[in-house]
């Protein structure tokens, strides 16, 4: 092998070029998966993306810093894109959750404005609303 | 094909268009505009600083700032 790369993992590291190559299978981390995650790096590293998102996803990470473990921001990468597809996989879980609450608050809020007849009504403070209605100061 | 090719008073830039989309590509350029000239050509976008000392990371930045664009949309 060439002098100063290596390969662990998924990783392949070049020293003297100041990069990492990370080797991603689309199966796994779908693209909009590896996009966020390699959003979250812009800020530490220039990301390149390159492959074929149906066979190998392949990201080059180059730290913007010299004095980077190359190693160790692949593997972060590796992390984040665990913690991504983590995510992913939990939003699709909770979907029709989230559509069932925000139909229910819809609802509440076209109730709510449908009671209202003076359209001032709503801007009144609580207290002097409600001590109108009912003498609650007693 | 190389993604970021540094010349003498050039960078050439060529981006996995399955992964950028043309649209975000051409807007970066326009944004781009203020520190560097742009043109297509066939070996791909050649990119002339204006200010050469920016020449290294020009290309990277660039390419960080079309996958911000994107994830922004």
């Amino acid at each position: 092998m060439e002098e100063g790369l290596s390969m662990q993992g998924n990783l392949e590291v070049n020293k003297k070029e100041g990069f990492v190559f990370v080797s991603i299978n689309p199966k796994i981390y779908p693209v909009d998966v590896v996009l966020s995650a390699a959003y979250v790096f812009t800020d530490k590293c220039y990301v390149l993306l390159d492959g074929d998102p149906k066979d190998e996803i392949i990201v080059e990470l180059r730290p913007k810093s010299q004095n980077e473990d190359l190693e160790k921001v692949g593997r972060e990468f590796n992390n984040e894109l665990i913690h991504y597809a983590n995510y992913a996989v939990a939003a699709l879980k909770n979907e029709k959750l989230r559509e069932a609450i925000v139909t229910r608050v819809m609802m509440t809020n076209s109730a709510q404005s449908n009671e209202a007849k003076d359209p001032l009504e709503a801007l009144k403070p609580w207290d002097e609303s409600n001590a109108e209605s009912k003498d609650i100061r007693q | 094909m190389q993604k970021v090719k540094i010349l003498d008073n050039e960078v050439i830039v060529n981006f996995n268009e399955n992964f950028y989309k043309k649209e975000f590509i051409e807007q970066a350029l326009v944004e781009f505009k203020e520190v560097c000239e742009a043109e297509r050509t066939k070996e791909g976008i050649v990119l002339r600083p204006k200010e050469p000392s920016t020449m290294s990371l020009l290309g990277y930045e660039l390419y960080n700032y079309v996958l911000g664009l994107m994830k922004n949309q």
